[in-house]
């Protein structure tokens, strides 16, 4: 079936936008590249009546390494844009690997970071990059701006802290230092990953995310203890299935899940 | 036999080529008719139970809405026999009593526009009292239900048997019990998706009593036949055209939804369009997922002495061809060897589940995902190379396939060394990787059947083919200017090869069985010498002598350099003015090729060729992940004669790349008989990532020995057959564990690596 009707709206900035979704709370989506989107409303699974275009709302399309090396990632940048940033591919360039690995090209063309992660499909790679990075959403609401921890952002499978009237605006990464490390790894049996995981170390501290496996991607809490006090493969293996929580989907059960967790996080581990 | 060379054997630029890279090419659903309307239809969301009520009057509100139609509506429509399939007429255009499968169409709307037909869908409220599905064959065959009540089941193994063969020789179970050593084991196939490009589209529309069908249809004339049967026409009534189809594979044979947009014209007194969804199509046919019970047994010297195979197919709610798919797979379960004492036993079983029908290699793979790696397992119990042991058991050229039927035709350990040459098999894979190879045969260009062409050299030297092929991408028509250009002596590129359409195509059973080049092609070529020698003649008339010539343009030039214009010749041969040249018409040959009949042929029509597919694989599998990556896959097709080189390596190609497939991660996923997985962002199709790493060879293997023109073979078909037990062999050879279930998946590998080894995990 085709695309049922909705009204189209075409907001110039954030104000904008969150006026719309406040006025229609609860039948407005914010449309992006409808990559997630259109599909599902094709499928007859989503009936927005109000869609509130926000491809010309120029805040959301910035792109911005700043002075202290932390970075700002408007909502309504494509993966392609990330994928192609230069600087992006200079300091962070396994953020760039794991861009250049989403999905495919014409999704990536069109398809934003923004838009990955309010959908909140438990498949997403850059999530767990960016929790691993300790990076922190920003959401506009009918009030003001919030920031909330990428940690914190994702509440279960397809559902985030956003409220009915609120906009993500930006992703903020902060810096890395000179010898940190970042390490992501990914297993794809299709077109979003079966498995990935995350490993970040800053100094002394060790952040491991896993991601794809279960509802929302997860801190691997005791990995990262184990990874801090200088422990084996065979140790981080066993502390990342123990600890990491899978759900059973349609193709992965979930002893493999855990299992698949643990040798991403002991080779990332490994390779650093 | 004409020496060849002037196109035949070249890779001549294809006729369609153009118009379709350019998107000028036409296809079912780019074609509007004047006042016409659109469908959409309303599926079944329970697998099995009895409809109580249908409410259509919320959709039949809608503005833009023509009329809804339901199982109901047929008697009043005047519908004769509501029921269409091949032997087994089960499937009824839409059900007024039971639902046999959750997706299954239940009644349909009509509206201005597809958009309104696709909302007024979603508010027809379809009530069904259940009954208890049949969702696997096991369960089936216990017949706690039955999915057709009024059917008896074909076999006395079970309930629900649609159809059931068995081909045997010898005494089977005293020759396995005096073997020496007796291979068992249980093979699974899944069902998987066809997934042409474009989905089942129809358009219908009557004049006054007569029918005009455009469809994307691999048989018309066979929707011509069913349609003048069910709608009480006589044939000469129904016009089934077919515009450019994309891709069939097996799934657009017999008829689908051209009786039901008929209907839904009927009633809408206008015509109608029903383009399908790819969702949809995921829900109208697939290939039979089957079980595969195989023993094997061997006499000391390593001997084949005999092998029992039971096959039972899942064929989904309606029997469309499984009955067709379960003989084949009974007559071709005993594999290429010479076995004295055999029995194949094959049965379709009725789920309630969406219909299994024909699909590339109809049950061959299935079939040989067991025999080939029962023979790899074999040869590694004997402790002999496989390729080896194939060299010392597969058929001899002119050996029996099957008792009285026709000998085998092709070279197969020629063929097979090509394969085995092509991953370099007789070096060692490093640490990680194996290597696995397979052969696989099927008789190739279907059951009884007539192929009929025309050809007609028009007076300005320009020709057209004429015959019943749907052109489904597979390049059939290309062949054709070819072998007309080749007889003709022409420029292949001056042929125009016409699309089939019921009302001027001369007949053709249908576009199947890798038998258009080989059985239409002859009559083809019959057509194109005819229209030679009518040409031959024609000169010897007017030049008092035989002469040799080549057609340049619209002119005749001769072996002495000489030259004439064709139309000044064929006037003056008729003593017609030249300046009545557009009185000419064309010089003209209808031809046919029928297959031969054999009382004595198990198949009743002995085989018209062995369609041969060799594979061989180089595999990596990581053993934490259980990940299996294809390194290299040689694809060899023993095709005879390669008419056109470039479009048989691409048919070949795409036969092994649709393999890779059901190999290694296609499969249809359902719940409480619900399709989960029947929709593009999530079954999973093989992807260019998915080729082999070094590459993906394909050989074409040209002993001229074909039935076909030129010593033509069919193809398209046989790189599909080998490739799993030749990676599963590579896979064994890799990491040691034997899967007898496919796909070969990375979780399903890591669960065999688990339980071969004690200690899971890292390190």
């Amino acid at each position: 079936m085709g695309l049922p009707r909705f009204n189209l709206h075409r907001p110039q900035t954030v104000d904008e936008a969150v006026a719309l979704l406040n006025q229609h709370a609860g039948s407005a989506q914010i449309y992006m590249g409808g990559t997630e989107l259109l599909l599902l409303m094709k499928r007859g699974l989503a009936r927005p009546e109000h869609l509130i275009d926000c491809k010309s709302v120029a805040e959301l399309g910035e792109l911005n390494l700043n002075g202290g090396g932390d970075w700002s990632i408007g909502a309504g940048v494509t993966h392609r844009r990330l994928e192609l940033d230069v600087d992006m591919a200079r300091l962070l360039p396994s953020f760039v690997e794991l861009e250049q690995h989403l999905a495919n090209v014409r999704v990536r063309n069109v398809g934003t970071l923004g838009g990955n992660l309010c959908f909140a499909e438990p498949h997403s790679d850059p999530a767990t990059l960016l929790i691993a990075l300790g990076a922190t959403a920003e959401i506009a609401s009918p009030t003001g701006r919030r920031h909330v921890p990428l940690e914190d952002f994702f509440v279960w499978a397809f559902t985030t802290v956003i409220e009915p009237n609120e906009v993500l605006t930006r992703v903020l990464i902060p810096p890395l230092e000179e010898n940190s490390s970042v390490r992501f790894e990914r297993l794809a049996f299709r077109d979003r990953p079966a498995a990935n995981l995350a490993y970040v170390r800053r100094d002394d501290t060790h952040r491991i995310v896993a991601g794809a496996v279960g509802t929302k991607p997860q801190r691997l809490r005791e990995a990262e203890t184990v990874a801090a006090g200088g422990g084996n493969s065979a140790a981080i293996f066993a502390a990342a299935t123990a600890e990491v929580e899978p759900v059973e989907d349609a193709s992965l059960e979930v002893d493999y899940k855990r299992h698949l967790i643990g040798v991403l996080a002991k080779r990332a581990v490994a390779s650093v | 036999m004409t020496t060849t060379g002037h196109s035949i054997g070249k890779a001549v630029p294809r006729p369609d080529a153009f118009a379709k890279v350019t998107g000028r090419a036409q296809y079912s659903s780019d074609i509007t008719l004047p006042r016409m309307t659109h469908a959409a239809l309303v599926r079944s969301t329970s697998s099995h139970g009895r409809i109580t009520n249908i409410d259509t009057a919320q959709a039949e509100a809608v503005a833009g809405v023509v009329c809804v139609v339901t199982g109901r509506d047929m008697a009043e429509l005047g519908v004769v026999d509501r029921h269409y399939g091949l032997t087994v007429l089960d499937q009824p255009i839409l059900s007024d009593d039971l639902v046999r499968y959750s997706g299954e169409a239940v009644a349909a709307v009509v509206a201005e526009t597809a958009q309104i037909a696709g909302e007024a869908a979603t508010l027809v409220e379809v009530s069904v009292d259940p009954i208890e599905p049949m969702l696997t064959v096991d369960q089936a065959l216990e017949g706690a239900t039955l999915v057709h009540p009024e059917r008896e089941s074909a076999g006395s193994d079970g309930a629900n048997i649609a159809a059931y063969y068995e081909f045997a020789d010898g005494d089977v179970e005293a020759a396995l019990a005096g073997a020496h050593y007796v291979h068992e084991a249980v093979f699974r196939f899944p069902m998987v998706a066809h997934y042409a490009m474009e989905p089942h589209c129809c358009i219908a529309a009557w004049n006054g009593t007569d029918l005009d069908v455009i469809a994307g249809t691999q048989q018309p004339f066979k929707v011509r036949s069913d349609l003048a049967r069910m709608f009480g026409l006589q044939q000469n009534q129904v016009r089934v055209r077919v515009p450019y189809v994309g891709g069939g594979y097996g799934g657009k044979l017999l008829s689908k939804y051209e009786p039901l947009t008929v209907a839904l014209a009927w009633k809408a007194k206008r015509p109608v369009k029903l383009l399908l969804s790819a969702d949809e199509s995921f829900r109208t046919i697939s290939r039979h997922g089957s079980v595969v019970t195989m023993r094997t047994g061997v006499d000391a010297d390593g001997n084949i002495v005999a092998r029992d195979t039971r096959v039972i197919l899942d064929t989904g709610a309606y029997a469309d061809k499984g009955p067709g798919v379960a003989k084949k797979a009974a007559y071709r379960a005993k594999g290429p060897y010479d076995i004295p004492h055999f029995r194949s036993v094959a049965m379709a079983v009725y789920t309630n589940k969406v219909p299994a029908g024909a699909f590339r290699g109809y049950s061959t793979p299935q079939v040989v995902w067991a025999g080939e790696s029962a023979i790899n397992e074999i040869a590694d119990h004997l402790g002999i190379d496989p390729l080896q042991y194939r060299r010392d058991h597969l058929l001899e050229r002119g050996g029996d396939f099957m008792p009285s039927d026709t000998p085998m035709d092709a070279d197969l350990v020629g063929g097979l060394q090509l394969a085995a040459d092509g991953v370099r098999w007789a070096v060692p894979a490093p640490e990680g990787r194996g290597k696995g190879l397979a052969t696989g045969v099927k008789d190739g260009g279907g059951g009884p059947s007539r192929a009929e062409a025309e050809v007609r050299l028009l007076a300005d030297g320009s020709a057209e083919v004429l015959t019943g092929t749907s052109e489904i991408g597979q390049g059939a028509h290309a062949v054709y200017t070819q072998i007309v250009a080749e007889e003709l002596r022409c420029d292949p590129a001056r042929v125009t090869p016409r699309l089939p359409d019921t009302a001027t195509s001369p007949f053709d059973h249908g576009t199947e069985a890798s038998r258009s080049t080989v059985l239409v092609g002859n009559a083809v070529r019959k057509a194109a010498m005819s229209v030679a020698d009518q040409l031959g003649e024609m000169v010897e008339r007017l030049l008092g002598t035989r002469r040799d010539f080549v057609i340049e343009e619209h002119r005749l030039v001769f072996d002495d350099g000489s030259d004439a214009v064709l139309a000044e010749l064929m006037a003056r041969d008729r003593n017609l003015p030249v300046t009545h040249e557009f009185e000419l018409g064309p010089i003209v040959s209808l031809s046919y090729h029928d297959t031969l009949v054999s009382g004595k042929a198990p198949l009743g029509t002995p085989s018209n060729f062995y369609e041969v597919g060799h594979g061989a694989a180089e595999v990596d599998v990581d053993r934490e992940t259980g990940r299996v990556e294809l390194i290299r896959y040689t694809s060899v097709a023993d095709v005879g004669k390669a008419l056109n080189p470039q479009t048989c390596a691409a048919q070949d190609e795409g036969a092994a790349i649709m393999a890779i497939g059901h190999t290694f991660f296609e499969e249809m996923v359902f719940e409480n008989g619900e399709l989960l997985n029947g929709n593009l962002a999530e079954y999973r199709l093989p992807l260019a990532a998915d080729l082999p790493r070094e590459g993906m060879g394909v050989e074409l293997l040209e002993n001229e020995d074909g039935p076909g023109p030129y010593g033509a073979k069919g193809a398209g078909e046989a790189g599909i057959i080998s490739m799993a037990p030749a990676v599963a062999e590579a896979v064994y050879q890799a990491c040691g564990v034997r899967i007898h279930d496919l796909p070969l998946n990375p979780q399903r590998v890591w669960r065999a690596l688990n339980e071969a080894t004690t200690q899971p995990g890292p390190d």
